[in-house]
């Protein structure tokens, strides 16, 4: 693809005390991709997410969103994020948290058709003035995904997203997913769902105790030595 | 209690009792022997010191003048309904998780396992009680010197009962949800109801046998005192037929309680447990509050959103003091009583920084948002602005509403003619300013995040002086910020009452100043600030 990456991240380390949690990771994810990370647990999945998030200072590297720094607030603006367990405010209902994160991103008159489409394509609408102490662990998951999805992003950082979510609205993640991506959006994504990760993923990264032991396309990846060796499959 | 239900809490105490070892029963009984020393050693003290204290006459004389019965009655009736208020969180009956998983899923009477857990709550109020009742046997009679053995059984028979009742109430509270939201609504209209007869003078002198069991408890030892209440014998009678009542009550619903109701409780105190053992009241607030917030019931208002970007923010916060009145019920409260004190006394300066600090706490109230961003920085990933600036505009709605409040005190007190007409327009400006610096004050130490073990740790390498001094600065970040920018504006006001007009025009330029030097160094602190860790 001859297309600027829309993240960039270069030699990319973090280390806590003597424990090496990521080492010298590279890593691209260009327009219209989607990256899946896989590995065990602890083999670095989320510690990459979240460095490239911008939620942990990298030991050493340099990570790079739509051509700038993580300082910057067009980069910073540009990633959406969703981490593996939902962090919703107890006090604002699901439609408030969606209409929060659309109007501090500037959605202005399109807000209310935007955010009801959300909440009618996750199945919330009839919760949607619930607030997150009344739903069960999946649906604020789906709200929380609904969150991210509201505003406008560029990379969407994915950690374990289907992880509590029942099998009709892991399919409409899906459908949203292809379709962003088809809008042009770049995907990375943490999963254990290999399945989930199938008809998604272009390309695959495989960590193991915070190395990239093997990437590639993803079909060859996940069907590759590697990941065959470490039980992934 | 049938066999199986013996048998099975037999087994457990005789398997806990095994795994106690001889050094912790060591412990246990030093412990509770040096406590039980030192509280007599300070009872008997204090008896000596009272009585020998010249204050002897005045006080006596009001006591038995009808104080006695307006303390006794209010002090209990506040002791009874925090009894409540913790009765729908907690309360008499609460096992450990564990105990709810095996021992209550188990195909045992679940009446009789409640019934063994009530009795020693039962038996904890009357603990309660007898401790109350001694401390006021003690500091009673050093004062009033009446005969001791009819104070003693008046103190400890009236507060004993007293403390039972409390706990057989809690229990039927506890039981029934429906009881327990009742309470959670009624307690702070009937603790304001309470606050105003007292200031409005409406609480007898004296007892009757239709003030309630706070006061029946009340008049035997009103009477035991030498005060006057005739009526007390059958007050007395009153107070033991109503705790007997409550305690049959109690012992017939034993099975009422449902396995969730108790769970749930179960899940809070371990929580609880772990925010204590770890030094984090926050962590054990939220948790009340969301012990609560089921029962209260949720409050569906709606708050239309706003078009513009930078009111996103506002509008949040603005949701969710509509979703939590009370907090601004506490601000106004705080802030009132801190303006008052400065109003009623302008010239004393350690009145004016307490003042201040109460402001300050009716401030930090209104913040509750930007702590909630601070509890969980990941959160706030979704939004796009830096930490500083995301603190800064979740300061909007509470200097608002802080201003607001400032405004309507400042009427009233000049309704009240507290405030001289000539100052009331620089009270008013000043209403903006102060309530930013409050604000910001509570947002710099809401800002911080929940304690947690790197502070515990960082304390433990400062040594046995400095550590606790780090902890206190910790917890009293807010507070001593807010005095330190509000105190040196109000010493040179202070200063300057009475003064000729030009003095007094000096000094508000010059307070101003400090006051503007103070804020620019808050925000600038505020905006330059990175997520907790």
């Amino acid at each position: 693809m001859a297309t600027q990456p829309v993240l960039e991240a270069r030699g990319l380390r973090k280390t806590y005390g003597e424990l090496v949690a990521l080492d010298l990771l590279d890593l691209e994810v260009r327009p219209g991709e989607c990256v899946a990370l896989i590995g065990h647990n602890g083999s670095g999945k989320t510690t990459t997410l979240r460095l490239v998030a911008g939620l942990l200072e990298p030991s050493d590297g340099r990570v790079t969103v739509a051509g700038g720094g993580l300082e910057e607030e067009r980069s910073r603006a540009a990633l959406s994020f969703v981490p593996d367990s939902p962090l919703l405010y107890p006090d604002l209902t699901v439609r408030e948290h969606l209409e929060l994160v659309g109007l501090a991103h500037g959605i202005g008159d399109d807000l209310d058709g935007r955010v009801a489409k959300l909440l009618e394509l996750f199945e919330l609408t009839s919760r949607g003035d619930f607030l997150p102490g009344q739903l069960s662990r999946g649906m604020r998951q789906k709200a929380q995904l609904a969150c991210a999805l509201v505003r406008p992003f560029k990379l969407l950082l994915l950690d374990e997203p289907v992880v509590g979510l029942d099998p009709p609205s892991q399919q409409a993640l899906h459908r949203i997913l292809v379709a962003a991506k088809q809008d042009g959006a770049a995907i990375l994504l943490s999963t254990h769902q290999l399945a989930f990760a199938a008809g998604l993923a272009d390309r695959a990264v495989v960590l193991h105790d915070g190395r990239a032991v093997e990437q590639g396309a993803y079909a060859a990846v996940v069907g590759g030595p590697e990941a065959g060796r470490l039980g992934l499959r | 209690m049938t066999q199986a239900s013996a048998a099975t809490l037999g087994f457990l105490r005789r398997r806990r009792r095994a795994h106690r070892s001889p050094q912790q029963r060591s412990d246990r009984f030093t412990g509770l022997y040096t406590v039980g020393l030192y509280t007599a050693i300070a009872a008997w003290t204090g008896f000596q010191a009272l009585r020998q204290g010249p204050a002897r006459g005045g006080a006596a004389l009001w006591l038995t003048g009808g104080g006695l019965a307006r303390v006794a009655t209010v002090a209990l009736l506040l002791a009874l309904l925090a009894t409540l208020r913790f009765a729908t969180w907690q309360g008499p009956v609460v096992f450990t998780a564990p105990e709810v998983q095996w021992l209550l899923s188990s195909p045992l009477p679940r009446a009789e396992l409640v019934r063994a857990r009530l009795g020693r709550g039962l038996l904890a109020g009357a603990a309660a009680g007898a401790s109350l009742g001694l401390a006021a046997f003690v500091l009673l009679e050093a004062e009033l010197a009446v005969p001791a053995w009819p104070l003693l059984a008046a103190t400890l028979g009236g507060l004993v009962a007293f403390g039972v009742l409390a706990a057989a109430l809690g229990w039927l509270v506890e039981s029934s949800p429906g009881t327990a939201r009742v309470v959670l609504l009624a307690s702070p209209l009937v603790l304001a109801a309470a606050v105003a007869a007292w200031l409005g003078g409406a609480v007898a002198a004296g007892t009757d046998p239709w003030s309630g069991p706070w006061g029946w408890a009340a008049g035997p030892l009103v009477a035991a005192a030498g005060g006057r209440d005739p009526g007390w014998p059958l007050q007395a009678v009153l107070l033991a037929a109503v705790t007997v009542a409550a305690v049959a009550a109690a012992w017939r619903t034993a099975a009422r309680v449902t396995l969730e109701e108790l769970e749930r409780r179960a899940g809070t105190r371990a929580g609880l447990g772990a925010s204590l053992f770890m030094g984090d009241p926050r962590g054990a607030a939220l948790l009340r509050h969301q012990a609560v917030r089921g029962l209260a019931g949720v409050r569906r208002l709606r708050l239309r959103h706003p078009r513009r970007r930078w009111l996103a923010l506002p509008w949040r916060d603005g949701l969710g003091l509509l979703r939590a009145p009370g907090r601004v019920g506490w601000a106004l409260v705080l802030c009132a009583s801190g303006v008052l004190a400065v109003a009623a006394a302008p010239g004393r300066r350690l009145l004016a920084a307490g003042a201040v600090v109460a402001a300050y706490l009716g401030a930090a109230r209104l913040v509750e948002p930007l702590r909630a961003e601070a509890d969980q920085p990941d959160a706030s990933r979704q939004l796009p602005w830096r930490w500083g600036d995301l603190i800064l505009l979740h300061t909007v709605t509470p200097i608002l509403v802080l201003t607001a409040i400032g405004l309507a005190v400042t009427a009233a007190l000049a309704l009240a003619g507290l405030v001289p007409v000539t100052a009331l327009a620089m009270a008013a400006a000043a209403c903006l300013p102060v309530a930013v610096a409050l604000v910001w004050s509570a947002a710099i130490a809401g800002q911080r995040g929940r304690l947690g073990l790197d502070q515990f740790l960082t304390a433990s390498t400062l040594g046995e002086l400095a550590g606790p001094i780090y902890l206190l600065r910790w917890f009293a970040t807010g507070p001593l910020v807010a005095v330190a920018v509000l105190l040196g504006p109000i010493l040179v006001l202070q200063d300057a009452v009475g003064s000729p007009p030009r003095r007094t025009q000096a000094a508000v330029t010059n307070a101003a100043s400090l006051l503007v030097t103070a804020l620019a160094i808050q925000g600038i602190w505020i905006r330059s600030r990175q997520p907790p860790d």
